[in-house]
């Protein structure tokens, strides 16, 4: 059978493509990671994007928009996605508790990485706790419950290279917030230690998340 | 243990073979209706359990540290629970032939779904207000948060329509993110009659929806339709 063509159209940072490049590593899958700079994306790019967005995942020749969607999507096709539907549904059901902890956090982390105007500490004051109990605790529980020291089921799927990244961003810019959950910083370093993994790790593009 | 409201849906048939599934929410549409829509179009027969919200009693302190993620929808199957409503549908969808007939198409069920709650996350700031659930400027909520996130989220689902032709969102059949985006406009339209008038396609999609049977049936007999 021929090769499926795929392209990653991002910007030159990992965020919310990271956890799909992770999975490409993984699973040995060659694939295009095209990374937009932001003088590009307005220039040539945002009209090329279907929902005029990144990232975006072309396969075939065909896009995909939203990261999770091209996340479940890559997933499943390589082994992503649990045994089970009910072990995939909980795959989603923590990647959509990601996303609503991530709107909660969202005001202090982009006034801290600069990309939004604002008082970082009002914003730390006002948003940090409330979104840390709407993700951690959840998060420390299933890893205390799951003997084989991933998220969900006996091998990795596609939420552990998502979690592990953002704890990563998270011990670099906000050391500390995790500090009532260090089961969170064992999983991140048994991710990163995967073989394919620690290999990505190394020789990826450098980028402060 | 709890008084909350709790009926069956209609659809008993043999239980021997069955699972058992138990839908626990709030009693409102919200983001239970979606869940709710697809277990009725799946045709599984469910117990669709309302809580009353935290204002009116102290059933939902009391269930919540019982929930995985301390919110709800929950479905419990044979006992078992799984939280978030969009991973609720999808497990039910995908198994009975709702969630897009291949790997691709899902993938597009999924980005609409996704597009909708980003749209829903800005847009909720000012419909939130016009339906009373908190205080707020209405009117500069809706200039500053209502009018733009519909105009940036609409005009790709009637493009959307329009490319597919079917009908249907993604495909030529009905999958989950139809039923949610349906709820959406009717939602939308009851808040503000003339809001969606520049799309026509997503107005004739929501009534291509809510005419199909199992979900016009849903839908006559629900607890907010009688109230």
């Amino acid at each position: 059978s021929t090769m499926v063509h795929y392209k990653l159209y991002y910007f030159p940072s990992r965020s919310v493509a990271e956890p799909v490049r992770q999975m490409f590593a993984y699973a040995g899958i060659e694939y295009e990671d095209v990374r937009i700079t932001k003088e590009e994306w307005l220039a040539e790019w945002k009209n090329k994007m279907t929902f005029d967005q990144v990232p975006v995942l072309e396969v075939d020749g065909k896009q995909i928009p939203q990261s999770l969607a091209i996340g479940r999507f890559v997933a499943k096709q390589y082994g992503f996605y649990g045994k089970t539907p009910f072990e995939a549904a909980w795959i989603d059901a923590i990647a959509d508790q990601f996303k609503d902890y991530w709107v909660a956090l969202a005001p202090w982390f982009y006034v801290h990485m600069g990309y939004a105007e604002g008082d970082v500490e009002a914003a730390k004051a006002k948003c940090a706790g409330p979104a840390r109990d709407m993700l951690f605790p959840h998060l420390q529980k299933l890893l205390k419950e799951n003997k084989s020291g991933f998220l969900i089921g006996d091998q990795v799927s596609w939420i552990d290279f998502m979690i592990q990244e953002h704890v990563t961003v998270l011990e670099e810019e906000f050391p500390g917030y995790l500090k009532d959950y260090p089961e969170l910083f064992v999983h991140a370093a048994k991710i990163r230690a995967l073989p394919a993994i620690k290999a990505w790790i190394e020789k990826r593009p450098v980028s402060r998340g | 243990i709890f008084s909350f409201s709790s009926q069956k849906s209609h659809h008993f048939s043999r239980l021997s073979a069955m699972s058992v599934y138990k839908l626990f929410y709030f009693d409102i549409r919200g983001r239970g209706e979606v869940v709710r829509q697809t277990l009725a179009l799946a045709g599984i027969p469910f117990e669709d359990i309302r809580l009353p919200r935290p204002a009116d009693g102290p059933q939902w302190a009391e269930f919540k540290s019982k929930t995985p993620f301390g919110q709800m929808p929950v479905l419990e199957v044979d006992g078992k629970q799984i939280p978030q409503a969009f991973a609720i549908s999808r497990f039910i969808a995908s198994q009975h032939g709702l969630a897009g007939a291949t790997a691709f198409e899902a993938a597009w069920v999924d980005a609409i779904a996704d597009q909708w709650k980003d749209f829903h996350t800005e847009f909720s700031k000012f419909l939130f207000v016009k339906l009373g659930f908190r205080e707020g400027n209405e009117k500069l909520l809706k200039a500053e948060h209502g009018i733009p996130s519909l105009d940036n989220f609409f005009p790709l689902i009637e493009k959307q329509l329009k490319e597919t032709g079917s009908g249907f969102l993604v495909g030529d059949s009905v999958t989950w993110v139809d039923l949610l985006i349906a709820e959406a406009v009717q939602v939308i339209s009851t808040a503000e009659p003339d809001f969606l008038d520049a799309f026509p396609e997503v107005l004739k999609h929501e009534q291509k929806i809510h005419a199909i049977p199992l979900i016009k049936k849903w839908i006559e007999n629900r607890p907010e339709q009688r109230r």
